[in-house]
């Protein structure tokens, strides 16, 4: 029989990350919990709100499942003695189990030989209700808060103030530290601060709505955003997602109302803006279609209060002084400069006083080890003009100057683009680098914008660089941190990576793949290991060998997951790996390429022509010298065959691969091999016993399998769909 | 319309004092020395250690040198008046003692919006934290709310509740004047009148003027002194001024400039050490087991 379950766990206000961790704790341990109850259920739904977690079951066992249990006794040999009666072995068994002499009796156990004295039982479940209080208790005791509080007996995110629990229509008992269960429940702090009595189930559910209070989080978030909607409808979540999570949390009854906003400071960057509002009151800056800033913010309260004018008054009144504020650490970062003092040159020098990490420089060496690795990259491998040259490296060296500025001290999340605000409104920077380094505005603007892409993606999902410049900056960063960090012995673990690198290594991937960058993941790591040893300030860096070796594979590993998440786990994108990578964005074309044939008669041709030659080769480990294939070594026809074959084969697909033309030059080696391989395969003995003339078969399976997998993929990982 | 009386600044203190004498709590006086916050004051800091039952509540003029804008921010000064709560063991009702409190003081509760959000204090140079909330009062913060877990490094038990009103905050939203100099400290007086000319002048002092190597020195010497005091003579409460101390001349040196990112922490963990000294100290002379 089952029944539903009501549980209530009031509470004082439940922090926004603690309330949104005990929900999907719950959704995963309370099913656990029953399963191993042997309880069936059925409805399970979990809501939250600040002051309490709701746990409602629609239908509950009642009673646990029965269990059927056996225990293995002694052997029958050593039960029963030679006229057939019951041993020692066998009364003290009935004895340790309890059990009577019928419960028991002779099977053949199909793990043991023989027949064995077992006990059959069945063991009836108890009642659920019995059960609850237990259940409950541990289940509260066990979510995983990042933080616990003591304020009695329990430890819990906040102090626990009611508990209501219903199974049926009966309410349970249950004792919590020093809180006992009831039928009453409370509405909103303000408006229904009495305790209220609770019939039923139903009945709560039915006061709940009388209160308007909403009891689940997603429910309050999709209200957010409707609102947010109403208000434009071009409303882009980007960016808000948090904001809008977090506010949604704070309320129990979402009611909505906007709020003026002083013109007087829309000379604010409109980040600023964004951030402060968001920061200090939990409002949200509005947009027109445009995009422009609306001189408008949306509130969401708690209940609708009974002096809604007075709170509006108040809301706007606290934005003022909070923008005042912001106004003038914006004035006081700009007071830097006067005249000739540049704004972020100022803070340069002071770089020298900031540590990037221990062992790694201070953030002036780290600006200047950026310069040299971006001028490198497109310098030696990109082969830029000198204008967009030269920008992107004072792009490196001013990259660190905002961390300084009170703008990015007040508002952390507005690193970079704080820099960008402060180099397009530094004019004696503009004029300097204008008059030393010859740059025309629009570079400057492109330098401007890097200092703020350099951050970019923010995270996952969130969009890579738009200039090339900011992506170079974005990926030189990148390198700097992670090659630095493993250069002193630090490494992301299992559990923990409190410098991002994981986060480091998908964004330099992610930006080679999507801006399909030429670059190769090696040649990067290495100008970024010589950037260390050539700056200012040397790091003590690891042996670079091993250093670089580590660097690689962590980011080949980023790279297989990447690319793994585009192709699918067929096995192609091992393949494409196990060759040499040289540039990302030649890898992606061979896998776009590839993975288009597929289905290609010639693909699975050259597939066979792969695994083939691969077996042999792999078998044959060790037994090859670097020398080439042997022609006078070649004596049967079928061996002359596949070396002429080869011969044709080489000579048309090479140019091909030059070109990046991977799915002909797959076609070619498919098509012209395929044949001859196995022709070769059934009529020459590899292994032959002339030690020279194995040897030369050897090498030609090797350079027949070389040839494709060095250069485009080792197809024998390809496991087929 | 009924004309709601004006409560002027006074007037929310002396009903602050009734409200929570009424609930049982001995009535200090501010200390007298440079604090942060009224954390600091001896009957926060030491009382909340042990075991031992305690109620107290006090203004706390508190000092915080950074905060400073040269009387030009409505709301933001290097000088204010704390109300500050000390409730131990926490009672069950607390939230509802602070809001009834409010009430009292003439703050009506349903015409407003009022949130606990999240925030869980910390004093670094204490080593004191705690878990609770920033009460909003129509999106301005107007209280904090703790419930303290450690002081000095030590784990307390039984848990104490802290209450900080900001006074000015709760006055302006009395006085609907939402400019902190143009409160009435009382029918006649602004505060202003009390606190303007003070207030830009210790701005200036701590922005621009104050003698770093000066300051310096005194922190070795206090430093010394403190070690002296605790660890020599024993004696608890003179050691424990020279914390205070300590921690003012941190945010002077702080508010100046002077302190480099790499100092901070060394200097942080110097007050905070003999921070921890005294928590002990007081443990051990009061024949208690540290927890």
């Amino acid at each position: 029989m089952r029944q539903p379950l009501l549980i209530e766990i009031g509470v004082e206000e439940l922090p926004n990350g603690h309330l949104k961790l005990a929900v999907e704790h719950l959704k995963k341990s309370l099913p656990e919990a029953f399963k191993k109850a042997r309880l069936g259920f059925e409805g399970l739904e979990i809501y939250g709100t600040p002051r309490r977690l709701v746990i409602s079951i629609k239908e509950l066992e009642t009673r646990q499942l029965s269990q059927e249990i056996q225990v293995v006794g002694p052997a029958k040999a050593a039960a029963l003695d030679a006229e057939g009666k019951p041993t020692q072995a066998y009364l003290g068994f009935l004895k340790s189990q309890k059990a009577a002499d019928k419960e028991v009796s002779f099977r053949e156990i199909p793990s043991k030989k023989g027949e064995y004295l077992v006990l059959e039982r069945k063991i009836s479940g108890k009642n659920t209700i019995n059960l609850l209080p237990d259940l409950i208790r541990e289940q509260i005791a066990n979510i995983p808060f990042t933080r616990k509080m003591r304020w009695g007996p329990l430890q819990f995110s906040r102090p626990i103030r009611w508990l209501l629990v219903f199974f049926g229509d009966k309410s349970i008992p249950l004792v919590l530290g020093s809180v006992c269960s009831s039928n009453v429940t409370y509405g909103h702090r303000l408006l229904h601060p009495k305790p209220v009595r609770v019939k039923n189930i139903p009945d709560y559910f039915k006061k709940i709505e009388q209160f308007k209070i909403i009891l689940s989080p997603e429910k309050r978030r999709q209200m957010i955003r409707q609102e947010l909607k109403k208000e434009n409808p071009f409303f882009k979540e980007e960016g808000y997602q948090d904001l809008i999570e977090e506010v949604g949390n704070l309320v129990e009854i979402p009611f909505f109302f906007k709020g003026k906003l002083s013109h007087h400071f829309l000379e604010l960057p409109e980040e600023v803006l964004a951030a402060s509002m968001a920061k200090y009151q939990r409002i949200f800056a509005l947009r027109k279609k445009t995009g422009k800033l609306k001189p408008t913010f949306l509130a969401v309260l708690n209940g609708k209060p009974k002096d809604l004018n007075g709170v509006r008054r108040h809301y706007e009144w606290v934005l003022n002084a909070r923008l005042v504020d912001s106004l003038f650490f914006f004035k006081e970062d700009q007071k830097l400069s006067k005249g000739d003092t540049e704004i972020l040159g100022s803070e340069l020098n002071a770089l020298k006083e900031v540590d990037f990490y221990k062992g790694l420089g201070t953030l002036y060496d780290k600006s200047f080890r950026l310069e040299k690795l971006c001028q490198e990259i497109v310098e030696k491998d990109l082969r830029w003009d000198r204008e967009k040259r030269i920008s992107v490296q004072q792009a490196a060296i001013y990259s660190k100057c905002d961390l300084l500025t009170k703008m990015v001290y007040e508002f952390p999340s507005l690193q970079g683009v704080i820099g960008h605000y402060y180099v397009l409104l530094d004019k004696a920077l503009q004029n300097r680098l204008h008059r030393d380094e010859k740059l025309t505005e629009i570079t400057i603007h492109a330098l401007a914008r890097a200092i703020e892409e350099q951050y970019y993606p923010r995270g996952a999902g969130q969009p890579i660089p738009e200039t090339m410049e900011g992506a170079i900056l974005a990926l030189a960063d990148r390198l700097d941190t992670l090659v630095g960090f493993f250069g002193i012995g630090i490494y992301p673990t299992g559990s923990e990576d409190p410098f991002g690198l994981r986060r480091a290594a998908t964004g330099i991937i992610r930006i080679l793949l999507e801006k399909k960058i030429p670059l190769s993941i090696d040649n990067l790591i290495d100008r970024s290991i010589s950037s260390y040893s050539s700056s200012l300030n040397p790091a003590a860096l690891e042996n670079s060998q091993e250093l670089r070796q580590k660097v690689s594979e962590f980011l080949r590993e980023r790279l297989a997951i990447q690319l793994r998440e585009a192709f699918g786990s067929t096995g192609l994108v091992e393949a494409v790996l196990s060759s040499e990578i040289g540039h990302v964005a030649d890898l992606l074309n061979r896998l776009s390429q590839l993975n288009q044939a597929l289905n290609e008669p010639y693909f699975q041709q050259a597939a066979k022509v792969q695994e083939r030659t691969q077996n042999i080769v792999r078998a044959a480990k060790g037994a090859m010298d670097h020398s080439g294939v042997r022609e006078d070594l070649l004596v049967e026809g079928p061996e002359k065959e596949l070396w002429r074959a080869f011969g044709v084969c080489r000579q048309q697909a090479e140019p091909l691969m030059n070109k990046g033309e991977y799915q002909q030059a797959t076609k070619i080696y498919g098509t012209s091999l395929y044949e001859p391989i196995h022709i070769f395969f059934d009529q020459v003995l590899v292994n032959t016993e002339n030690e020279e003339i194995r040897k030369n078969r050897l090498k030609l399976c090797s350079e027949i399998y070389t040839f494709y997998a060095s250069r485009i993929a080792d197809l024998s990982q390809f496991k087929g769909s | 319309m009924v004309k709601k009386k004006r409560i002027n600044f006074q007037e929310l203190i002396l009903k602050l004092h009734r409200y929570w004498a009424d609930q049982g709590c001995v009535l200090v006086q501010p200390y007298d020395l440079e604090v942060g916050a009224g954390t600091f004051h001896p009957e926060t800091f030491f009382r909340a250690l042990g075991p031992d039952p305690w109620k107290v509540a006090f203004v706390q003029p508190s000092r915080r040198p950074t905060d400073g804008r040269y009387a030009e921010n409505p709301l933001r000064t290097q000088h204010y008046y704390q109300y500050q709560v000390i409730l131990k063991p926490a009672p069950p009702d607390v939230q509802d003692l602070y809001l009834q409190s409010l009430e009292t003081v003439g703050i009506r509760l349903k015409d407003h919006d009022i949130r606990f959000v999240e925030d869980d204090w910390e004093s670094p140079t204490l080593g004191a934290w705690g878990v609770g909330w920033e009460v909003w009062l129509d999106s301005l913060e107007v209280t904090q709310f703790t419930y303290f877990q450690q002081v000095g490094g030590i784990n307390l038990e039984p848990i104490c509740v802290e209450l900080t009103y900001g006074l000015e905050r709760i006055a302006m939203f009395l006085q609907e004047k939402f400019n902190l100099f143009e409160l009435d400290w009382n029918d006649k007086v602004s505060y202003g009148d009390v606190h303007k000319e003070r207030e830009i002048e210790y701005c200036g002092y701590h922005f621009e003027k104050s003698n770093i190597e000066l300051n310096r020195q005194l922190f070795q010497k206090y430093e010394e002194e403190a070690s002296r005091l605790l660890r020599q003579e024993k004696l608890l409460f003179p050691g424990y001024d020279m914390v205070l101390k300590l921690s003012h001349l941190f945010n002077v040196l702080d508010a100046r400039g002077a302190i480099g990112t790499a100092e901070r922490a060394s200097f942080i963990g110097k007050v905070r050490g003999l921070a921890k000294q005294c928590a002990e100290l007081y443990l051990e002379k009061n024949n208690l087991i540290k927890s």
